[in-house]
């Protein structure tokens, strides 16, 4: 049936429909959807008449719509079970309202307007130790002061980032919107460049000269400039720029000595907005067009190191040869062999499954160990995917796990190692400083495990923490977590929709246990929609308490009831047995999810109606090849998302 | 005055700041300042507000039985016993809405209107004020958090602050970049001229960049070309204003210490904005204290429990601590208001003290801790409001939006507007006595009006009661003094947010049993506020 679909959709868009005709879909929406669905009626609070209206075609809101009738006709959820099914022709007349509307342009695959991305603050910090060789962060150190991690000095001159749409802070569109704190902006550089002033090393590198000259060659200076400006700016020429910073270098030159004047020049580089923006060229075309070898090159390494290009790149953006399909497959490997692949797991894992709050949130402070441990556990697990090349579905479940020994958990098992695909990034964390005899910070180590309690990132201590209390679990914002963050279903609070507590009687019987509540949850119409999606995850995972520590009863001698079914049907007495279901029964969802979470890292945006597409092969490519972590990044890589530019919607 | 004197800097201000001396712009505190018994000022006045969210146990805030110059503070309230003649209490005044979620509650109290979307809504009204004051200093305005950033939560409940087009400003929470901000750098003129040189030299640079670039670019590289102006802005208003008595006061400036918990996290943004206002480096400022879905555990209480959890302690009910921790950490929140009014007090001003020409907001977005309603909200106005508030006073109007509370802040601070969110005119009773009538007398007509059955239907004072072994029970005062008791199911309360009425008259109608001979309603199939 769905092949059918599929194709029947291919036929159509070969035919490069313009602008589609929206009276068939409006046909079943009308006889088939609006008996419940109209503004009257709106059961589940949908109202689809708006939808009818002529000039609400193609608006944001409609748009979001249209996504989903698109979606539960597809997914046959919708018109409800008891009720006939629609016809497959009605079905694909909808599909293709849908997908020549919203999907396609001019009846072509398209990538929407490219944003201008700013850089983050965690880029922007990881750019500067590139771009003058220095290490700006801290050591890797809790501070039980703070209490957390011990912010750089970089980290208390410049603001955090807020996320945007997609859910992260290198969103383009949110950093345009906000303000750039230019002062801030300027403190940092000025501190990086100071800093910068006094290691020689450093300055060697880039000077090309180590000991401060009485007299510098104009010409000399000129080419340090250049230089310096073409790494800064990762490629963007702009010869009008560059003079600016040249009468800078010289009209300093007038009172000061040579270096002080170049460290003033290298600081209008870096406030220049070709350092603080991403610029790519733009040729005013509508339709996807390829980016430059050095626009590719920074794509590449803000997504993999979310920093600048190394030399390597630089030199072969220069040569154009980056451009070449398999010297591009080898730069990613390349890349990803490297320590600063360390960002994916920090930056993006950190931010999606919310983990990085551990070691930079002080609510979650326990004390140096714990907190490392606990967090360690999770980064090592998710580096672990791309360094020995693993599925993607390990994070719902696996049978091996990083082992902390701060966490209070431990799980039996052996100590192990994968096949490596990539170098092993966390073997500095591993080494006992010279001359520290006592006991230092052990790492946690990989094991391979047997046990029906643990195995995914799911069931670490640091996701079981964050989302607790300190002294009760809470379902509801574990199953939430759940299916926002790995089924891709985010849930909102309801505002208008009544709580349930023990003071609730249903059936005549009051309330007395967690799991009755929740179960009142499915027996009331109101809370069904969303909540038999919640409850059974938040339940499954009852077993362990807030440290993540196994338990069987809870504080007050009530047994744990970790029992639970999902909506459709499947059951399970074990963490273990609803993780399995969660991936026989909700696998498509996952993978597109966690396809949808990397790919807007990624682009710096939110995914589109439009991407559709490309999420689609990306999903299939992953089947194709048992999800493997890499073959993920490869495909992403080779999206035209990834690839190309378009200079209008 | 005795010089304001701080714990030298431990070991992480040291190492957030330390760095930062190094550089030679960033010299702290140069002694080019000239120190000048100057002539005071013209007099100028400050706004702040203090955001404490998760809503508070009414039956522990609500003050009963008083009149306008007589009234006994209530158990949360009593920290402000000292202060009973510095303070105006405000009740009925409401927001947007039917109350709801989190999501609104921090916009609401800002705008008096419903949250418009994830990121963007209206202007809100401190930046409405700010606009106008904010360029008489050298920072428009302050924007700070005590309480720690929700990154998973919504975006709406982490701001208090929004701009003229809609955007959330930046919330600072390390007090010692505040302290940087404020008190270093701007006040070097060295400092000044060259971030000034350097700023001309970026303008040269977008010029070049922006010539080239393309038009949707052009409209994000803009933003970088504002934020210059701005600084620019802020520059030229420190080097323009020839400040003698500002000068003198930031010469008495020591840094304050590292805070490493809520407590002293608190304390210290606190002192910061009192440091700020009289130094007169920004006259508008907001602080968020506890966030609607604070994460924040308060073990210096002895509480381990997170804020948002005991907030809704009716449904935590079994949680014997649940209610009493909750109502110690309002009580907390609310001694730090008033050692906040006692700071300003303590700081002289041109005209007096910095607190006679001081309006501070104290409150939360919503009233009743679980039930998210907004009416009725829990609002304390303190200071002088140069003569612009006549404190010392309990204020129970019929039931206003909170806009006009906004609009009156407004005006306190010399900004005119006809409109504010959900504003239907001027708060009045806050420069003069508000006379109000009391807004119900009980004219003889507070009674059962029906019964058949098991169904009921009366009018009567709504009121509510929470204690810590009886988390929902409402009653009905009745002309004849008797009290009937309405014993709703959670659901019920909520459905029909009967908790918005309390305090009101009520036409009501639901079921009941008799218990012990006593009529106890046990559900409201109607309650409507008279």
């Amino acid at each position: 049936m769905k092949t059918t679909l599929m194709a029947l959709l291919a036929f159509w868009g070969g035919l490069a429909l313009a602008g589609a005709d929206i009276q068939p879909a409006a046909k079943i929406l009308n006889s088939r959807c609006l008996d419940c669905h109209d503004a009257e009626t709106r059961k589940g609070g949908i109202n689809l008449t708006k939808l009818l209206a002529a000039d609400n075609l193609n608006e944001p809101k409609t748009a979001a719509l249209w996504e989903k009738v698109d979606h539960v006709v597809r997914a046959g959820e919708m018109p409800p079970k008891k009720k006939e099914p629609l016809t497959t022709t009605q079905k694909v007349q909808i599909a293709k309202w849908y997908q020549s509307t919203y999907v396609l342009k001019d009846g072509r695959e398209h990538i929407g307007q490219t944003p201008l991305r700013r850089l983050s603050r965690y880029e922007l910090i990881n750019t500067l130790e590139d771009l003058l060789h220095l290490s700006l962060k801290q050591p890797y150190v809790f501070s039980p002061e703070v209490p957390a991690l011990l912010p750089s000095t970089l980290e208390t001159i410049l603001p955090p980032d807020a996320p945007g749409e997609s859910g992260f802070h290198n969103d383009a569109a949110h950093l345009a919107g906000s303000k750039p704190p230019i002062l801030k902006y300027s403190q940092a550089f000025e501190y990086a460049l100071h800093t910068f002033a006094q290691d020689s090393e450093a300055r060697g590198k880039v000077f090309g000269f180590k000991e401060e000259p009485v007299n510098l060659a104009d010409a000399t200076a000129n080419k340090t400039l250049q230089r310096f400006m073409k790494r800064a700016w990762r490629g963007y020429r702009n010869a009008d720029n560059e003079q600016v910073v040249w009468r800078t270098y010289q009209a300093q030159r007038k009172s000061k000595a040579p270096v002080p004047s170049l460290l003033h020049a290298m600081k209008i580089v870096l406030l220049s907005p070709a350092f603080v923006y991403r610029i790519e060229t733009a040729k005013d075309r509508g339709t996807p067009y390829r980016v430059s070898a050095y626009e590719l090159a920074s794509r590449l390494s803000y997504f993999l190191w979310a920093s600048m290009p190394d030399d390597e790149l630089f030199t072969l953006a220069e040569s154009g040869e980056l451009l070449e399909e398999s010297l591009l497959s080898v730069q990613i490997d390349r890349l990803l062999n490297s320590p600063k692949r360390l960002s994916l797991a920090e930056d993006f894992a950190g931010q999606w499954l919310g983990f990085s709050e551990i070691v930079s949130n002080r609510v979650f402070y326990r004390n140096e160990n714990w907190n490392r441990g606990v967090y360690d556990e999770v980064l090592f697990f998710f580096d672990e995917l791309i360094k020995s090349d693993r599925s993607i579905l390990d994070i719902i479940d696996s049978d091996w796990l990083y082992q902390s020994n701060y966490t209070g958990v431990r799980t039996g098992g052996s100590v192990h190692s994968f096949p490596l695909k990539h170098q092993d990034i966390f073997k500095w964390r591993r080494q006992r400083p010279k001359g520290i005899r006592e006991r230092f910070y052990d790492p946690p180590r990989l094991i391979k495990i047997k046990s029906d309690q643990r195995g995914g990132i799911i069931t670490s201590v640091g996701i079981l923490r964050t989302t607790s209390a300190p002294e009760k679990t809470n379902p509801i914002r574990r199953g939430v977590w759940m299916l926002d963050k790995i089924i891709g279903r985010p849930m909102h609070a309801p505002e208008n929709v009544p709580a349930l507590s023990k003071s609730e009687k249903v059936d005549g019987k009051r309330l007395v246990d967690l799991a009755d509540i929740l179960k009142a949850h499915t027996s009331k119409a109101i809370c069904v929609s969303c909540h038999k999606h919640i409850d059974p995850i938040g339940l499954g995972l009852e077993s362990f308490d807030p440290y993540g520590k196994w338990r069987t009863s809870y504080k007050n001698k009530r047994p744990i009831k970790a029992i639970g079914q999902f909506p459709n049907g499947g059951n399970f007495q074990s963490p273990k047995e609803m993780k399995q279901i969660l991936i026989s029964e909700y696998q498509k969802p996952i993978v597109k999810n966690i396809v949808e979470r990397l790919f807007s890292y990624a682009i710096g945006r939110k995914i589109q109606p439009y991407d559709r597409p490309a999420v689609e092969r990306i999903c299939a490519a992953l089947e194709h090849n048992k999800f493997k972590m890499n073959t993920l990044i490869q495909e992403i890589i080779s999206s035209s998302q990834f690839q190309s530019r378009q200079d209008s919607p | 005055m005795s010089k304001i004197s701080y714990l030298i800097p431990r070991r992480t201000f040291l190492r957030g700041v330390g760095a930062a001396l190094a550089l030679p712009s960033l010299e702290i505190m140069s002694p080019a300042l000239s120190y000048a018994k100057a002539a005071p000022a013209n007099k100028a006045l400050r706004m702040a507000v203090l955001f404490k969210g998760a809503g508070v146990n009414p039956s522990s805030w609500d003050i009963t039985g008083a009149t306008e110059t007589d009234f006994e503070l209530s158990k949360l309230l009593s920290p402000l016993e000292k202060n009973k003649s510095d303070i105006v209490l405000l009740r009925n005044i409401e927001g947007s809405g039917k109350g709801g979620g989190h999501e609104s509650a921090t916009v609401n109290f800002m705008t008096g209107q419903l949250r418009k979307s994830r990121l963007i809504q209206r202007q809100s009204f401190d930046q409405v004020i700010a606009d106008h004051v904010g360029k008489n200093t050298p920072v428009k305005s302050l924007q700070l958090r005590s309480d720690t950033y929700l990154d998973g939560n919504d975006p709406a409940e982490n701001f208090l602050s929004y701009d003229q087009d809609g955007k959330a400003l930046p919330v600072e929470d390390k007090p010692e970049v505040v302290f940087n901000h404020l008190f270093k750098g701007f006040h070097n003129s060295g400092f000044r001229q060259h971030t000034k040189s350097v700023l001309d030299e970026v303008k040269e640079s977008y010029a070049a960049i922006a010539r080239k670039a393309s038009n949707q670019d052009k409209q994000v590289l803009e933003q970088y070309l504002q934020s210059v102006r701005d600084v620019e802005r802020d520059i030229e208003q420190f080097s323009a204003q020839n400040n003698p008595v500002r000068d003198a006061r930031l010469r008495e400036i020591r840094p304050v210490p590292a805070a490493n918990n809520l407590a002293d996290r608190t304390r210290a943004m606190l002192e910061l904005m009192a440091l700020a206002f009289w130094t007169d480096m920004t006259r508008v400022c907001t602080l968020i204290m506890a966030h609607t879905e604070s994460r924040s555990t308060f073990e210096f209480l002895g509480i381990n429990d997170e804020l948002h959890m005991l907030s809704h302690f009716v449904r935590t009910r079994n949680r014997s601590s649940g209610l009493s921790g909750y109502d110690k950490i309002n009580h907390w929140y609310v001694q730090q208001f008033g050692q906040f009014i006692d700071r300003l007090k303590s700081l002289k001003d041109a005209d007096g003290t910095v607190f006679d020409n001081s309006a501070i907001l104290f409150g939360s977005g919503i009233k009743h801790g679980d039930y998210h309603s907004v009416s009725d909200l829990p609002l304390v106005l303190a200071g002088g409001g140069g003569g612009k508030i006549l404190p010392g006073r309990y204020v129970e109007y019929p039931n206003v939006p909170n806009g006009n509370l906004h609009l009156k802040l407004m005006d306190i601070m010399g900004v005119q507007r006809e409109q504010f969110g959900n504003s239907t005119g001027l708060l009045t009773g806050i420069s003069e006595k508000a006379n109000l009538a009391p807004k119900y007398v009980d004219d003889g007509s507070w009674k059962i009006v029906k019964e058949s059955g098991n169904k009921i239907q009366l009018k009567g004072m709504l009121k509510i009661s929470v204690k810590a072994d009886d988390l929902n029970l409402y009653l009905v005062q009745l002309s004849n003094k008797q009290q009937l008791e309405i014993r709703p199911s959670f659901g019920n309360v909520h459905n029909l947010r009967l908790d918005a009425c309390v305090g009101s008259v009520v036409d009501m109608e639901g079921e009941f049993t008799v218990k012990d001979g006593r009529k106890i309603i046990t559900k409201v199939t109607r309650c409507k506020r008279l």
